[in-house]
């Protein structure tokens, strides 16, 4: 049966000091697919680690279903959470065959051996590996490893499966295949997932919540079209995918909540387009914006297009790579600052200079960065294509 | 002098220490690939057989054939011809000794039952060291390290010569610790020199493992015992093994602390043969030194024969090549 976690103001420091996660707080529905997204050292791992009980915490409090499983003085077992975990290096037992990994889970359900063999035996078949009950780890391929490890992961029908970045060791087109058939087979055992990784695309393709960490903290959490439409911070912004940042001078605000920015760039921008005339264009700001101050935009991929007739900006392409459904350009703006990823159907060669359309719904605006200083802005930038 | 040679040692270990800092060597796991067997070609096998007998020859075959022609030659090589004679006179002599209450053999077989108790109590040991020592360094950890690499570099002697100094004192005895002139102290002994060893062999093995191993067993509802016996132990039992092995053939025929520190009236086999040689009973020790080598041996085979037959396939896997 799926179970809810709940996770309340979790600390772990490692001996030594290095702190590890720091007043956490999350909550996942009973069968929902969670994934925790970030980088290396934001505390992913060892927030997965802590609710398989492998590492103690140090404050907080962890509750599976109706169990509180770890907190200043309770900690409860691996062995006793009921759940399965799928490893980033699988952790397969070179002595077991692959129908003895698999059957290796089943041990706490008291089943007689051969039940357990016959169990494991069938799950084998449902992960595509029948066939290969017999070998051992070492006589598989990567891909058939991973498939024996999430076959010991869902043998046991526990509430609560835990996925260390599983497909981190695979190459790309297996990862795809694998993405796919981890994501129907835990929905299909109906467990609550809890899922790592730092590639964002797996995570927004598998998650029905997304949990961004940094540094230990989790600085969003939502579902992925609202991590992705929404970022709540520059940092989770540019982890789940930009084409570029710019610093900007706020121009005005609408009474819709759209402020309209003018690009601050240096001396090399491209003006030919611009007649003098600043590019100004609307994005939204999730912050009270005044005229005249600077601020840090965030362009995701989708928030810019080639548009030469209703173009914002202005700038020169330096690369382009056909990706089959089109091409991606990346598109110099001012010899500094550089948007990449901007998708057209048609290769624009490189060299060329091109307009470029914002996409409000594809620009982000943040309070600018300390490196942003103003002072050593440019008094007045050069600016791209006048707005439309 | 001791400290000095712990002092020689200091040096080149911190410096690797210093090197190897923050290295991992966990490969074991069941992804790693089982090593490919290469075969030489004819001249190569040829080339590399020739060396290998060579080597044998000169450092196991002469002695061999030296020690065991002398157990067979009456008075010493006083005449050529071969005689069960010496050890018919070392079995005289030990059921002479046993009806006194000692005897010849009985050497023998203390040392086999020391050396089993020993290597035994040292590869447990050695293998927590070991854990402890392949984990995330610390001070604690570096302590150890460096406790188990200098006691490497001490000799015997100087451990015995220790022991006896410490426990021979009169506090000792106030302190109702008595063990000096014991089979206990004995065996204190040997495992003390040993477990350095012992611990420095297990390490590399213990090294290799992926923590997820265990962990993944932990996850899987198995409880710390289960989860080291059915996940850990499998992978690394050659290697455990083979450090049992090397410990019990290292304390069966050891000579220097069992000089300093054996039970009166209860010598080890190594302290019986050097009697015998030192008391120009040369053919006698040379038989005794045979059957020493050929009871070795005998467990050796016993031990290694006993793991091929009784450990499950998987277990024989690891560290097992394929023809390439």
């Amino acid at each position: 049966m799926a179970e809810p976690i709940t996770i309340e103001s979790l600390g772990k420091t490692y001996p030594g000091g290095n702190v590890a996660l720091h007043e956490l707080s999350l909550a996942v529905e009973p069968g929902s697919f969670l994934v925790l997204l970030g980088p290396s050292g934001s505390g992913k791992t060892t927030l997965l680690r802590c609710l398989a009980g492998i590492e103690r915490v140090t404050s907080g409090r962890i509750t599976i279903g109706q169990r509180t499983v770890a907190d200043g003085r309770t900690h409860v077992p691996p062995d006793q959470r009921d759940l399965s975990m799928v490893f980033q290096d699988y952790a397969l037992w070179p002595h077991l065959s692959a129908r003895d990994n698999v059957a290796f889970a089943l041990r706490r359900r008291n089943l007689s051996r051969e039940q357990c063999r016959i169990r494991a035996v069938q799950m084998l078949a449902r992960v595509g590996l029948s066939a290969l009950a017999e070998r051992y780890p070492n006589e598989l391929s990567g891909g058939e490893q991973q498939r024996v490890a999430l076959a010991r992961a869902l043998i046991a029908d526990t509430g609560l499966i835990l996925c260390d970045e599983p497909l981190s060791n695979l190459d790309a087109d297996l990862r795809e295949r694998m993405r796919v058939e981890i994501s129907s087979l835990v929905r299909e055992a109906a467990a609550t997932t809890v899922y790592i990784t730092h590639d964002q695309a797996e995570a927004f393709a598998l998650a029905d919540q997304v949990g961004v960490l940094e540094k230990g903290r989790l600085v969003q959490s939502g579902t992925p079209e609202q991590i992705y439409t929404r970022p709540a911070t520059p940092f989770v912004a540019r982890f789940t995918g930009l084409a570029g940042e710019m610093t900007v001078r706020v121009r005005e605000r609408d009474p819709d909540g759209m402020v309209f920015v003018e690009p601050v760039l240096g001396g090399g921008a491209i003006d030919e387009f611009s007649g003098g005339v600043p590019g100004r264009f609307p994005v939204r700001a999730p912050m009270e914006e005044l005229p005249g101050e600077t601020a840090l935009l965030m362009v995701r991929p989708t928030g810019v297009r080639l548009n030469q007739d209703e173009r914002h900006l202005a700038g020169r392409v330096t690369d382009v790579a056909f990706r089959g459904r089109g091409y991606e350009h990346a598109i110099d703006l001012d010899g500094s600052t550089r948007l990449t990823g901007v998708f057209a159907e048609f290769r624009v060669p490189r060299g060329e200079v091109v307009g470029l359309r914002m996409d409000p719904a594809g620009c982000h605006l943040y309070p600018a960065e300390p490196s942003d200083a103003q002072d050593h802005l440019p008094e007045r930038a050069v600016v791209g294509a006048p707005e439309s | 002098m001791a400290w000095l040679l712990v002092a020689a040692v200091a040096i080149p270990l911190a410096l690797q220490a210093r090197a190897l800092r923050g290295r991992s060597y966990a490969v074991l796991s069941g992804r790693t690939r089982q090593a490919v067997r290469r075969e030489f070609g004819r001249w190569g096998k040829i080339g590399a057989t020739g060396a290998v007998a060579l080597f044998f020859v000169v450092a196991l075959g002469v002695p061999g054939f030296g020690a065991v022609s002398a157990s067979l030659l009456a008075d010493y090589g006083g005449s050529f011809s071969l005689t069960w004679a010496n050890y018919h006179a070392l079995f005289a002599q030990t059921n002479l000794a046993a009806a006194a209450g000692g005897g010849l053999l009985s050497p023998l077989e203390r040392s086999m039952v020391y050396g089993i108790i020993t290597a035994t109590i040292t590869v447990i040991g050695g293998f927590i060291a070991a854990r402890l020592l392949s984990k995330r360094r610390t001070k604690a950890t570096g302590a150890l390290d460096f406790l188990l690499l200098a006691s490497v570099a001490l000799p015997g002697v100087v451990f015995g010569a220790g022991y006896i100094f410490a426990y021979n004192l009169p506090i000792a005895s106030r302190l109702g610790i008595n063990l000096y002139q014991t089979a206990t102290l004995l065996v204190i002994a040997y495992t003390a020199s040993s477990l350095p060893t012992n611990a420095r062999v297990l390490v590399g093995a213990v090294s290799q493992l992926q923590p997820s191993l265990q962990d993944a067993a932990r996850a899987h509802g198995a409880g710390a015992i289960t989860a080291w016996a059915r996940g850990v132990l499998p992978v690394v039992s050659r290697p455990i093994v083979m450090a049992w092995l090397f410990t019990f053939c290292g304390v069966f025929l050891e000579l220097p602390l069992s000089q300093l520190l054996y039970q009166p009236g209860s010598p080890p086999a190594s302290i019986a043969i050097e009697d015998n040689l030192s008391n120009y009973h040369f053919g006698v020790g040379m038989a005794q030194s045979v059957l020493a080598v050929a009871f070795a041996l005998a467990l050796v085979g016993a031990v290694l024969g006993g793991y091929r037959l009784l450990a499950p396939a998987g277990w024989r896997r690891i560290g097992g090549t394929v023809r390439g």
